[in-house]
């Protein structure tokens, strides 16, 4: 189990930094193209301006035959254009490397006066530019080649990226539907068997009250009954001068049928046998009387219609449930009247106990009571509702398919 | 002549010392003896006994159901039911199938005797404690209900049928108390039963009982 959490959660890291990677690898890239792409455009710019600037050496390239004044101080004013132009380029530039030392020359032919050399300096100058143009161009050519090389490198290496953090996502989902869903199966496993537990706990609590009940009633209580049966005999037969004896016989008398009636009370507390001698209905109406006897709770039952031909676990659930409902409205609820319904609707049983006691708060105090009420109710796949609030009574609804 | 009776019990002890009661106590002789219903019907058809006294609780058969088959048989059988409950859902029971006594085994002792004589003169027999019992059940439900007490609906001579009725006399023994026609009896009866808003003879002797017209 822990191994897996930790091969999980190394996975979901490992995803989660191959994303991160191929995401650096991009931003990267991008930055770089960006720099180079500016870079590029300024010195396009810077080019053409200079370009422009030694548009002049249309004049320098031609002959000249002699120096007048004014001529040599356009050609020096121009030529403070051209060095100004070439000075704005940096100084690593090729064109400014190359047409400098030129433009040098041609000022010292202009300071000088010498018409061939200023001719030869303009060709050089003009050489210069072009060679400086050319070498721009192949600069530029082999910073794409370079750029593209780098940029398929770091586009393999987030494809790489990418395709693991993928592979690795896909598996991992998968790993945790199939533990998720292997959980879920455990859990309604553990459910059902929880279920299945309680019912047989149910079971064989009902069981061993009917045993016990059995047992009480057919043993005990038919012993005590002939016991109290003799004292009476003994009583009646012992002479009117053997007086104190004889009350001492109905006294012994009186109290066994105290204990026996005792014993007949827990013995159908435990095991209500009306509901094997008069069925369900007559049954629930027999509870009613029997707690309005005790005098603290009127009990009002209706059941119209209710077949005597109901399945065992169905009646003796019905019956619990009202008896647990009405022995906590007896107890606890201080209600002067209850209404015991019992009836079919929709083709289920409906069961509904009501009083008029002080109620409670349900979702607060449910007691172990009203969870054995449930759970009876839903092992045979029935629902439960408990309807009570301080104040103003309580109803529990419970309905059992058939 | 003395009383021939079936005893019907799962106990031997009760049904042992049951015997030893009803031979002590009066001109009665225990012909059979049951221990489950199925026993008792045959028994009871093979001996033809005045009485059987027959337990609630058996097995196979209850005592209720083989009552009924018993009284079923119209050989003149009456029948005493021996139960420990003295709730109405039992007594109405076994009223309808036909038993005109309802003990209860803690006074079977006391009232055994008294109750098998009178249900062989085809007369009803209660245990005070269940009459006590049903009439309290009585009182209390009327109480409940506003104290609308049907038993002041019914007329004088009404009263005297029900009470007549529910003892066990039959129709011409009614008219020959009253001095009137077994017709005139038959409509009392009726109108008895209409009034009270019952459903035959069986819930008349509940009746009768729960109201203290009979003990």
């Amino acid at each position: 189990m822990r191994v897996k959490h930790l091969v999980l959660a190394g996975g979901f890291g490992g995803v989660l930094v191959a994303g991160l990677l191929a995401g650096l690898e991009a931003r990267r890239l991008m930055g770089r193209m960006y720099d180079i792409h500016r870079r590029e455009r300024a010195q396009v710019v810077a080019h053409v301006k200079t370009l422009y600037a030694l548009h002049r050496l249309q004049d320098v390239t031609q002959p000249v035959t002699r120096f007048n004044p004014d001529m040599r101080a356009r050609l020096l004013g121009e030529q403070r254009e051209m060095e100004a132009a070439v000075t704005q380029l940096p100084r690593e530039d090729a064109m400014h490397r190359t047409v400098m030392p030129a433009l040098e020359q041609r000022r010292m032919a202009l300071q000088v006066g010498e018409p061939a050399q200023l001719q030869a300096s303009g060709d050089r100058i003009r050489n210069a530019v072009l060679a400086a143009e050319l070498a721009h161009a192949k600069e530029v050519e082999t910073g794409q080649v370079a750029l593209s090389d780098e940029f398929d490198s770091v586009r393999r290496r987030a494809s790489r990226y990418l395709t693991f953090a993928i592979l690795a996502g896909v598996i991992l989902a998968m790993v945790s539907v199939m533990s998720v869903a292997r959980l879920e199966r455990e859990e309604e496993e553990q459910q059902r068997q929880m279920e299945q537990l309680s019912r047989r706990v149910l079971e064989a609590q009902e069981q061993e009250r009917r045993m016990l009940s059995r047992e009480l009633h057919d043993s005990l209580a038919q012993a005590l009954g002939v016991i109290a049966m003799d004292a009476g005999r003994l009583a009646k037969d012992l002479p009117e001068t053997q007086g104190v004896l004889r009350a001492l016989a109905e006294d012994i008398q009186k109290q066994v049928e105290r204990v026996l009636s005792s014993i007949r009370e827990i013995a159908l507390m435990l095991r209500p046998s009306m509901l094997d001698d008069l069925g369900l209905g007559a049954a629930m109406e027999w509870l009613g009387r029997e707690v309005s006897r005790r005098g603290r709770l009127e009990v009002d039952v209706e059941c119209a219609g209710i077949a005597e031909s109901l399945p065992d676990a169905v009646t003796t659930c019905v019956f619990r449930v009202a008896q647990e409902a009405l022995s906590n409205a007896e107890r606890h609820s201080g209600a002067r009247t209850a209404r015991v319904k019992l009836g079919w609707n929709r083709g289920e049983l409906r069961l509904s106990i009501e009083d008029d006691g002080k109620g409670f708060f349900p979702r607060r105090v449910k007691g172990l009571g009203l969870l054995g009420m449930e759970e009876r109710v839903r092992q045979l796949g029935g629902w439960f509702q408990v309807d009570s609030g301080k104040g103003h009574g309580t109803a529990i609804h419970a309905g059992l398919p058939l | 002549m003395r009383l021939r009776i079936l005893l019907a019990d799962d106990h031997v002890l009760i049904r042992k010392g049951l015997r030893a009661l009803l031979e002590r106590e009066g001109p009665f002789e225990v012909c059979g003896e049951a221990s489950d219903g199925r026993e008792a019907v045959r028994l009871a058809e093979e001996l033809k006994p005045q009485v059987a006294v027959l337990d609630v609780g058996m097995p196979h058969l209850n005592g209720i159901e083989a009552a009924r088959l018993i009284c079923d048989l119209k050989q003149g059988t009456a029948v005493v039911m021996l139960s420990m409950h003295s709730d109405e859902a039992y007594v109405l029971r076994a009223l309808r199938a036909g038993a005109r006594g309802y003990l209860l085994k803690d006074s079977a002792e006391a009232d055994l005797a008294s109750a098998v004589a009178e249900v062989a003169r085809g007369r009803s027999y209660f245990s005070p404690a269940v009459s006590r019992v049903l009439l309290e059940d009585y009182v209390r439900k009327v109480n409940k209900q506003g104290g609308e007490d049907r038993f002041e609906l019914l007329s004088g001579r009404e009263r005297e049928v029900l009470q007549l009725v529910a003892e066990g006399n039959s129709t011409k023994e009614i008219a020959a108390v009253l001095g009137v026609s077994t017709h005139t009896v038959d409509t009392h009866r009726a109108n008895v039963i209409e009034k009270l808003g019952l459903k035959g003879t069986a819930e008349l002797i509940l009746f009768a009982v729960r109201r203290g017209v009979i003990h």
